[in-house]
């Protein structure tokens, strides 16, 4: 019997071990690169971040900067944060720059971050 | 009696689906064979990386285009168009990583002018954005297919397009040389005319702009007044524009004597907003800095001041396509990024 597809978002998949032989039965290649999808991962979660500093990196557009502050005021209330550090990309459509990266890493034990339009 | 050839070929379409590898359309299986005549029409190593592709960085090699390619249903004589787009937008001023993750209603959109054009029949003429041709469909579909595979921008997920873009499954078109007065598209870039090439620019669906009579000022009024909508992303973030004139509209713009530096500074003063009305449409883009991507010539503090639809003249981009005979023409309204134009190189 044929496999069910997808009706939800079309979410690309590594093959599982079942689907890579099915692969190569079948003689077909991959149109992905596997390690772009297992590069990344989640962080490592910290146990708690009771007393912790947070990090609040937002886009640079006033919806987000709005959404953060809330964050950051609802874990501060709820964890006790020891200190919250807010801080906005240089350019809402591109990645964060490097010197902020390793500004919030440097200062920050954990970091939140969120697109709002 | 089912031969196992086709209960092979079914097995294969739906593992594609399976795996989430297709656009939610069957793909063509990409056997080795098949793939093989891909890389070899190139002549180029299999392994060459062609591209990193954002957001994820997965890499574009000759041989995984070529899978993507074959998936999409092209045939290996396009496959120099589709990894010169894909090129094209890896240059920087496209921002492909912001292109492909925004909120946004913009898809990558490749034209194809020069020979090459006839070579592959790719459609510049009727129902150029429409079905029915090969090469526009697959080259198209082969570029978005890279682009969610390799680069991994899916939706919901890393592509946070709200409403997404019809263009997202296919969405390329080439200019109509025979048709346009003027010179071709690629030239604006220092290319030869006898070039061929490949511009990509983040493009909204075409907007129609109907206009039944033959002044060029009144044309060129109505079609002004169709790209500073207040609801434009363009009159808040910039970027590059593009129009394409009809072949009715281009002929008697061309015998007025309008070339298209003339078109160019004309739909600049035209397309404009005052302030006074962009403020309706809120801060541009949630910047609480009004007029933060607006021309240095534009005092924000000031109700009067008119916002052009780009930050100057040379931002707005013209080719000629489409079939004769009806009033039409089309403007692309862009996301705030730059058109990139790259020669198509044939080993």
């Amino acid at each position: 019997m044929a496999s069910v597809s997808r009706v939800s978002a079309p979410g690309v998949n590594v093959p599982g071990a079942n689907q890579a032989e099915r692969l190569k039965e079948l003689g077909l290649l991959s149109p992905i690169d596997p390690e772009a999808y297992s590069r990344w991962r989640p962080a490592p979660r910290l146990e708690s971040i009771h007393g912790k500093t947070g990090g609040f990196l937002g886009n640079r557009k006033a919806n987000a900067s709005l959404l953060l502050q809330g964050v950051m005021e609802l874990l501060d209330k709820d964890f006790e944060l020891r200190d919250g550090v807010t801080t906005d990309k240089y350019v809402y459509s591109r990645p964060a720059a490097d010197d902020i990266i390793d500004d919030l890493a440097t200062r920050c034990d954990f970091v939140v971050t969120a697109i709002a339009d | 009696m089912v031969s196992k050839d086709a209960l092979n070929l079914t097995g294969a379409i739906e593992l594609m689906f399976e795996t989430g590898w297709t656009d939610g359309l069957p793909v063509v299986p990409p056997t080795g064979d098949r793939v093989k005549q891909f890389v070899d029409y190139t002549g180029r190593d299999p392994g060459e990386l062609i591209a990193e592709l954002p957001p994820l960085g997965g890499k574009a090699t000759v041989e995984r285009i070529a899978v993507n390619a074959v998936m999409a249903g092209c045939v290996p004589e396009y496959m120099p168009v589709v990894i010169t787009a894909i090129q094209a937008m890896m240059d920087d001023r496209f921002n492909l990583r912001g292109v492909m993750c925004s909120t946004g209603i913009h898809t990558p959109l490749v034209i194809v002018s020069g020979p090459i054009v006839k070579e592959l029949n790719i459609n510049g003429g009727y129902n150029c954005f429409g079905q029915g041709w090969r090469a526009n469909a697959t080259i198209g579909r082969a570029v978005k297919l890279a682009l969610v595979n390799l680069g991994g921008a899916i939706p919901g997920e890393t592509n946070k397009a709200t409403f997404g873009h019809p263009g997202a499954y296919t969405y390329c078109v080439a200019e109509d040389q025979d048709i346009n007065p003027w010179e071709p598209l690629h030239t604006d870039t220092g290319l030869d005319a006898s070039d061929s090439a490949v511009t990509v620019f983040p493009a909204e669906a075409p907007h129609n702009v109907m206009y039944h009579a033959n002044n060029p000022r009144d044309f060129l009024t109505v079609l002004a007044d169709t790209m500073c909508t207040l609801g434009n992303v363009q009159m808040y973030v910039m970027g590059d524009t593009f129009v394409v004139i009809g072949p009715e509209h281009a002929r008697f713009l061309h015998d007025g004597g309008w070339r298209k530096q003339d078109i160019r500074q004309f739909l600049f003063e035209h397309a404009r907003k005052p302030v006074r009305e962009l403020k309706h449409g809120g801060p541009p883009q949630g910047d609480a800095n009004r007029g933060h991507f607006w021309p240095r010539f534009v005092d924000a503090n000031d109700d009067e001041q008119m916002v052009p639809v780009v930050r100057a003249a040379d931002r707005i981009h013209i080719m000629v396509a489409g079939g004769s005979g009806g009033p039409h023409s089309v403007y692309l309204p862009g996301w705030g990024s730059r058109r990139v134009t790259k020669k198509i190189e044939r080993t």
